[in-house]
């Protein structure tokens, strides 16, 4: 649970935007990623994981919410590859069901954030004077929450469950992407492709989309990647207090969450789930290393961790 | 009759086999369960706090007793150790885990059994409910209470002091009852007191008589024996104020020492207890909320009482030496209904959901045999079981034919249909764990539900948000309820349809024959409100109890029993889980040194 | 200084009443009725509208929002943030014992996290592109990526229950005597994780960027020993941006507390907050976010400071 602040005040968005590649060097950077083996075993990984979750019914012989009151907290066996659970219910397509929301939560969430953030930081850097001023302030505000914080308290407030959970997450992470976002820009509209480009008759939108949002790209790209890792983790810890999704749902989190009152019993029940998701999280953590040093190696971007 | 459950207690505990196998407990409660009813003494507290139940003696006198004069259980482990001299018993400090802060350390504030687990043991009520639940006297040594059962006269110890010198006395008790009465003060009381309690006079210096503005029969048990029942000082009260809670100020066998919230709460002997001095040179009591945590210091011998043992920890706790005590309590769980929405408005649907449920299955998986199937919301041996009423048995396939008969046939996707309307339920859940725990219960129900054709959607909230879901009774129709023996506070069966927790919404229903069932048991309520026949209130209660079988108004599921985890080395100690401290006479209570 | 440092104080007075407005109204128009829960289930119609009525007037719940609202802000000012509606213990009285106990469980893991990560970290950078490199920043990625709650309940399975060489969860009073200690390691451990892999890294790249330097490529070519040469010149200018990491994460590691006491039944604000929310005990949630909100505010303060006096390069705004 190591909140977003490094990333957020470890690098200032002057230093983000200073360091874009231009476009010309996207291909070496495809290039530069493509050689990097943590990546290849990162995105590999997490290809399975994708595969899982689509074809979590071909994958699970068993239902993962059919419960069997005879066969409750078993060890791993041939028939129940990671044991059962407290109610029963077989681990292993719990864990090949739960992929499904936890990518799902993870990237509806990010993308949330990116979505909302990049919109605000971008017309915020553009037009600048009050709104500019107001939007900053209400961003200060909600940074002076720590991470989890907020998002706790948002999902106490709307009440538990999986939209509330991916709405906590576009929330939380908006604020941080508007800022990097913000900032890209202010550097962006001082130089002069800018202004040969609004010389040239470009309107406001046209500015804003066709040339300051490709050029901000790549800073945005290395957190959203990033950001879908640490949504993983918070949505997880989120479930895991209670917060989240709803059983018997078996998203990862609640799996553990609700068994870990067994962990004598049955260790297994919450040590596959947490697998799950450690290893869904360091793939992404690779890709988003890997992009980072492609983009640009001096950027200085951490994942944050739940 | 007590002497006997006590020794038995006793000889359980310190039997070669430290849970006494289940069938032969089973029959010595039903043994015991008839010949009470036989004799006609009241055995039990209300299983159901709401309704005024049974066990009820208002009219009784009972003669002076108290700890001073009633020796401690003679308890064979004493015999088996002969060396072990008075004095040998002194010192040492017994080391009780709990899984939750004292909400309070005011009684008067205190009305859940965590607190009631922790803090007690600083004060002593006016009357005691003993390990049999019967009542005993206490700080009032005797009482009177007129034919009319409206006017209580209690005469006092004269032996009490507070533990600041403050002398216990009828003023003391008067300025203890009127608190509860004091907006400003706001105790956990203060409804009741304000709902039965007319006037508190003081007749001479030992002697108090409280006048009832309603009859209310369990007067002395609520008010009297539990938190408000428990007496303050006044004088550090009054300097206090608000904060005596800090710095509380009793006249309990152990005085305050320290609380430390969520870590412990520290007492120390009161040298001074009028009931003797106690053995134990200190109480703690740990803040330990994670079960499995108390498991291990339980096994590690840094604890040496749990209330939180499970039915998986038993047989890892004896080969560790620890005596596991299952304590008899009149436990209960059921489904609620919704019966003013949705489809559980229809009684076939009710019984088909009744039917669909393997409670011999939970009570052996789930419960590993430390439990029973519930017949009409009683555990065997208790006042309100009674044979003649029926347990629903597990019977998916009855189920199954009772929703066809009703014109709910399966459609294509597995899911009943009628008249294009699916049959879906909504269940309601939460956190808890009460015994057994509400989200795993809810999903066993959910599962049994859907195998016979209802389609389900459940819903997990917090407690604070499930109560209010549950009462404003919208969207659910089906949620598991558990509920442990002193409930009145808890949303219990209330199955009164004017009550605030009504737990299945009667009290909304507007058409149908549950219109005409709900004034019934308006009436019966009534009824059992003004009686002051403990027997006649058992029959009354049975008459719903029938009523709820007949119209499935909810449907009982199993009781779990209350396991307590003791250490070898503790003596004499004697477990009552219900009302006020849940160590009975822990002044008596000794560790065996070395 | 003097000058920057009241200016930024000042400029944090409105984000911490910002912080209050959003948390006020966020909670009161949330659903849930913290009075339906202060009622007993079986007052009859008559008495219990009577009760709520009481209730609502006791805690001022009777009067509009904005009405409420300001008097919450002035009772604030005077730094009283009313009493539990559960306990009737008054939060300030124990908000800030929490905050103790969170505190040192966060110190802790601080200690865990910078010792393991600035060690690892310089020497992966000295030692760079070998073996050990490679390992520890492996490790920094497996650091990040873990579920700490997960981690814990493995800690807590390994080290406390089979193993059994660790208290597997509670508190036991201060962290400066023995029992307490012991319980406070194995979160300190799971809580100084992540911050330790952050660090890691970090360590990692600063050591870098400095060792590339003009100054270090001389005090090299004096023939100053290599361990001289990274404790005298590398470390010292290296650890200027460390520092203010240092205070980032930080405040990072306390709001990953809440999960972390969660595990381990630690009596710090996260806990108290999650008690309070399952309550609906609207002023001890109040007082909780509230206090953490300043809490954080301060800790930036101070960070900024910290970082403008080690390092001259930059000046007060």
């Amino acid at each position: 649970m190591v909140g977003d602040s490094a990333l957020e005040r470890g690098v200032t968005p002057i230093e983000l935007a200073a360091m874009r590649p231009p476009r010309s060097e996207w291909r070496q950077a495809a290039a530069r990623f493509a050689s990097n083996r943590m990546a290849t075993v990162g995105i590999a990984f997490l290809f399975v994981v994708a595969l899982v979750a689509i074809l979590a019914p071909l994958v699970a012989r068993h239902d993962p919410n059919e419960q069997d009151l005879l066969a409750r907290l078993k060890p791993p066996t041939a028939q129940h590859w990671f044991g059962t659970d407290e109610l029963g219910r077989d681990v292993f397509a719990r864990t090949v069901y739960g992929a499904r929301y936890s990518l799902f939560i993870g990237i509806a969430g990010s993308m949330g954030g990116l979505l909302v953030g990049v919109s605000i930081g971008l017309l915020s850097g553009f037009f600048g004077g009050w709104v500019d001023q107001l939007t900053m302030r209400l961003i200060d505000i909600m940074l002076s929450f720590p991470g989890v914080l907020m998002a706790i308290l948002i999902v106490s407030v709307l009440g538990p469950g999986l939209i509330n959970i991916i709405v906590a997450l576009t929330i939380w992470f908006t604020p941080t992407i508007a800022r990097i976002m913000r900032g890209t820009v202010l550097v962006l509209k001082q130089q002069d492709f800018v202004e040969a480009a609004r010389s040239s008759g470009a309107g406001n939108l046209r500015l804003m989309v066709r040339h300051l949002l490709p050029n901000a790209l790549s800073p945005i790209i290395v957190y959203g990647t990033l950001s879908v890792a640490t949504a993983i983790l918070v949505a997880a810890g989120l479930s895991f207090l209670g917060l989240g999704v709803q059983p018997p749902t078996p998203e990862w989190g609640a799996m553990i969450g609700a068994s870990r009152q067994y962990i004598r019993e049955a260790p297994n029940a919450t040590f596959f789930p947490g697998l799950a998701i450690f290893l869904t999280v360091l793939s992404l953590n690779f890709i988003g290393d890997a992009l980072r040093d492609a983009l640009d190696p001096r950027l200085n971007v951490w994942t944050a961790s739940s | 009759m007590a002497e006997k459950i006590m020794s038995s207690l006793v000889a359980e505990r310190s039997s070669q086999t430290p849970v006494l196998p289940l069938r032969r407990r089973f029959n010595r409660r039903r043994l015991l369960g008839l010949s009470m009813a036989a004799v006609g003494t009241g055995l039990m507290s209300p299983l159901i706090g709401a309704c005024r139940g049974a066990g009820e003696e208002p009219t009784a006198t009972t003669a002076p007793s108290g700890p001073a004069t009633t020796p401690a259980p003679a308890s064979p482990a004493a015999a088996e150790t002969p060396a072990a001299t008075e004095a040998a018993r002194y010192g040492g400090e017994l080391v009780i885990a709990n899984e939750q802060n004292p909400v309070s350390l005011d009684p008067h504030f205190v009305r859940d059994v965590g607190s009631s687990r922790a803090m007690f043991y600083m004060y002593d009520p006016l009357i005691k409910v003993n390990q049999d639940l019967d009542l005993e006297p206490w700080l009032a040594e005797q009482w009177e209470v007129t034919e009319d059962g409206m006017e209580y006269t209690l005469h006092l110890r004269k032996d009490v002091t507070f533990h600041d010198d403050t002398p216990f006395n009828a003023e003391a008790v008067k300025f203890n009852l009127e608190r509860q009465w004091d907006d400003q003060t706001n105790t956990r009381y203060i409804d009741d007191f304000k709902r039965y309690v007319e006037s508190i006079d003081v007749v001479d210096e030992y002697t108090v008589r409280i006048t009832l503005k309603e009859l209310f029969v369990l007067f002395p048990r609520e008010l009297l024996a539990f938190g408000s029942g428990h007496m303050i000082s006044p004088s550090a009260a009054q300097k206090l104020g608000q904060d005596f809670a800090q710095r509380p100020v009793g006249t309990g066998p152990f005085k305050f020492q320290e609380f430390v919230q969520d870590s412990h709460l520290l007492m120390v002997r009161n040298d001074n207890y009028w009931g003797g001095k106690p053995y134990l040179d200190s109480l703690r009591v740990r803040i330990i909320p994670e079960q499995n945590v108390q498991m291990v210091e339980l096994e590690a011998g840094n604890v040496h009482v749990s209330f939180s043992v499970q039915a998986k920890d038993v047989s890892r706790l004896q080969s560790a030496g620890i005596t596991v005590i299952n304590q008899p309590v009149p436990t209960a769980s059921w489904i609620s209904y919704n019966l003013a929405k949705g489809p559980t408005r229809e009684l076939a649907v009710r019984r088909a959901i009744a039917l669909s449920v393997d409670r011999e299955a939970i009570v052996r998986e789930v419960l590993l045999g430390y439990g029973q199937v519930s017949r009409g919301g009683s555990p065997k041996g208790w006042p309100r079981y009674h044979e003649d009423i029926p347990i629903d048995p597990y019977d998916p396939e009855q189920a199954k034919r009772i929703l066809d008969e009703a014109g709910w046939v399966v459609g294509p996707d597995g899911v009943r249909v009628r008249n294009g309307e699916r049959l879906k339920v909504n269940i309601l859940s939460t956190q808890l764990e009460r015994g057994v725990s509400y989200g795993l219960m809810n999903q066993i129900i959910q599962q049994a539900v859907e195998k016979i054709g209802i389609e389900t959607e459940l819903r997990t909230l917090e407690w604070g948000a499930y109560l209010d879901e549950f009462r404003a009774g919208e969207w659910w129709h089906v949620t598991f309820h558990a509920q442990n023996a002193n409930a009145k506070d808890l949303v219990g069966a209330t199955i009164d349809p004017d009550a605030y927790w009504n737990v299945n919404q009667l009290g909304k229903v507007t058409e149908g024959e549950l219109v005409e069932v709900a004034n019934r048991v308006r009436e019966i309520y009534r009824q059992m409100n003004q009686e002051l026949d403990p027997q006649k209130r058992v029959d009354l209660w049975k008459e719903i109890q029938l009523l709820i079988q007949e119209y499935q108004l909810i449907s009982w599921l199993i009781h779990w029993d209350f396991l307590v985890g003791v250490r070898p080395e503790v003596k004499d100690l004697v477990v009552k889980p219900v009302y006020s401290d849940t160590l009975y006479n822990v002044h008596r209570t000794w560790l065996e040194q070395g | 200084m003097g000058e920057y440092l009241v200016k930024r104080l000042l400029l944090a007075i409105p984000t911490v009443i910002g912080v209050v407005t959003l948390v006020f109204f966020a909670i009161h128009l949330a659903p849930g009725d913290p009075v339906a829960l202060m009622i007993p289930p079986d007052l009859p119609a008559g008495i219990r509208e009577e009760r709520e009525a009481a209730i609502r007037a006791r805690y001022g719940f009777d009067k509009p929002l904005h009405v409420q609202y300001l008097t919450y802000l002035g009772n604030i000012a005077r730094l009283d943030l009313g009493r539990s509606l559960r306990t009737n213990a008054r939060i300030i009285d124990e908000l800030p014992q929490r905050f103790v106990n969170t505190l040192q469980l966060g110190i802790l893991a601080m200690m865990v996290s910078t010792t393991l990560g600035v060690t690892l970290g310089v020497i992966s950078a000295v030692k760079r592109g070998t073996w050990i490199d490679n390992a520890t920043m492996f490790g920094a990625l497996f650091g990040v990526s873990i579920p700490n709650f997960w981690f814990g309940l493995l800690l807590m399975l390994g080290v406390g229950l089979y193993w059994g060489v660790l208290p597997p969860s509670g508190f036991n009073g201060s962290i400066l005597t023995w029992e307490g200690f012991r319980h406070a390691i194995l979160p300190a451990i799971t809580l100084g994780t992540g911050s330790a892999a952050i660090l890691a890294r970090f360590a990692r790249s600063s050591v870098l960027d400095v060792i590339v330097q003009d100054y270090v490529r001389t005090a090299r070519a004096k023939g100053l020993a290599e361990r001289v040469v990274v404790l005298r010149h590398v470390l010292k200018n290296a650890l200027i941006p460390i520092i203010t990491l240092l205070g980032l994460q930080f405040g990072a590691v306390l709001s990953g507390a809440v999960v972390t006491e969660t595990v381990f039944a630690w009596p710090g604000v996260g806990r108290y907050l999650i008690t309070g929310i399952n309550g609906r005990d609207f002023p001890v949630v109040q007082g909780t976010v509230i206090f953490i909100a300043i809490g954080f505010v301060l800790i930036n303060l101070v960070t900024d400071l910290l970082y403008a006096y080690i390092d001259p390069r930059v000046r007060f705004r």
